[in-house]
């Protein structure tokens, strides 16, 4: 035990609330402290997001985090999951299951860009952030390369997946004003390969 | 920490390092050798630790050379990463613009100088992991060199007469992207010593923007 809150958290929880049911109320909790973890690491980034920082951006007590979470570590990739879920999600509204390849990617790509402009902060964390972070989070990283690749459905698909990883994480930290959205025309030649023109 | 600070002294003394006191050699000599050792060290830290972890008690651990003889050649940790960082740079893209018939045709170029990029990671693991992966997990100056080197390194295989109105510095980014995550992924795995294996598949890569990628992928395969 490092610190005093995590072993107060050890502690077998007591009722707080009479109306809300302990469940219900838990999973509100983890939900804010996950929404403060990908807001404090889109602005400070993993090594300067602190527990203390956390905790005071969710207005939770530091033993309700530790209810929730061993370490920061295991925070760090919680948030980063949830980040890559909600993605997730929106892809999955967004792309219909029938269509052919190229119409599944070109919808794909414009609902991702969107999203990511709509939510820069979760954005930076699943993009920029991660591949700062520890070794877990950066595993983390690589399984969300790996399943983009294995959507672009290509033998070249690892490749294409961290080149496009890679472009717009250079647009989300150097910025320039630009949104993700802009990136789509290069992004869907990348992904689609088209054969040069002819004449 | 004392206890700490005496075994890297300790280590420091170790048979690395040159006989203290009147040893006859000049003094460049003796200064070119230890900031070379550290150089050394630093690459070895870094590999060992990643970026984040290393310190500089790491560094000099690794160099066998002590904290005070460090901050005679380096203001602190990034400082001595940039001056490897520089050195291993230089070095692959030398061997990357010397490699090739400068006669022989664009595509034949690029694939002698992507050979050329894998057989220098493919000699020493640290090196390519210090060079290739870890100042992805640094920010800052050291992201910004990186960026810079990569940059470097697209330009070395881009076609000559590039299409004017096409988006050069896009394409540059996804290249290099694609190059950089394919080769990660075999150092992650250990397999440094394998990365000859990836030369068609990067050069269908660098090819594809330009000539298509069905094109591409013939000339990847038949020119290897």
């Amino acid at each position: 035990m490092q610190y005093l809150s995590q072993r107060l958290a050890a502690e077998p929880p007591r009722t707080r609330n009479q109306d809300a049911p302990r469940g219900v109320l838990a999973a509100g909790q983890r939900e804010r402290i996950l929404a403060a973890t990908e807001q404090l690491i889109a602005e400070k980034g993993c090594a300067g997001a602190t527990i203390e920082g956390i905790v005071k951006l969710a207005g939770v007590s530091s033993v309700t985090f530790y209810e929730h979470f061993r370490d920061k570590d295991e925070c760090f990739v919680a948030a980063f999951d949830s980040a890559v879920e909600e993605f997730s999600a929106e892809l999955r509204a967004a792309v219909p299951e029938g269509g052919s390849r190229e119409d599944r990617l070109r919808s794909g790509l414009a609902t991702l860009l969107a999203a990511v402009d709509a939510e820069p902060a979760r954005a930076r964390l699943c993009f920029v952030e991660a591949q700062k972070g520890g070794p877990r989070l950066r595993a983390r990283y690589d399984e969300m390369l790996d399943a983009a690749a294995a959507v672009l459905d290509d033998p070249l698909g690892a490749a294409i997946a961290g080149g496009l990883a890679w472009l717009l994480r250079e647009r989300l930290e150097l910025g320039g004003g630009g949104s993700a959205r802009e990136l789509l025309p290069e992004m869907t030649e990348v992904v689609l390969a088209p054969q040069p023109a002819h004449g | 920490m004392a206890e700490r600070a005496r075994a890297t002294e300790a280590l420091s003394a170790g048979k690395d390092r040159l006989p203290p006191g009147r040893h006859g050699l000049p003094r460049e000599f003796v200064s070119e050798n230890q900031r070379q050792r550290l150089l050394n060290g630093v690459v070895e830290a870094v590999a060992e630790h990643g970026y984040n972890a290393t310190t500089i008690g790491k560094i000099t651990e690794a160099s066998k050379i002590s904290r005070r003889t460090f901050y005679e050649y380096f203001e602190g940790k990034e400082d001595c990463f940039l001056a490897a960082y520089e050195m291993i740079d230089d070095h692959v893209r030398g061997s990357m613009l010397a490699a090739g018939d400068p006669a022989a045709s664009w595509p034949e170029q690029v694939r002698a100088r992507l050979e050329a990029l894998l057989s220098v990671l493919s000699r020493d693991l640290a090196v390519a992991r210090f060079y290739l992966t870890e100042p992805l997990t640094a920010g800052g100056e050291i992201a910004a060199r990186y960026r810079d080197a990569m940059q470097l390194l697209a330009e070395t295989i881009r076609p000559q007469d590039s299409p004017s109105d096409l988006n050069v510095e896009v394409r540059d980014q996804v290249l290099m992207g694609g190059i950089a995550t394919l080769i990660a992924r075999r150092l992650k795995a250990g397999e440094a010593d394998r990365l000859g294996e990836l030369l068609p598949d990067l050069t269908e890569l660098a090819l594809a923007p330009y000539l298509g990628r069905a094109e591409a992928r013939r000339l990847a395969q038949s020119l290897s």
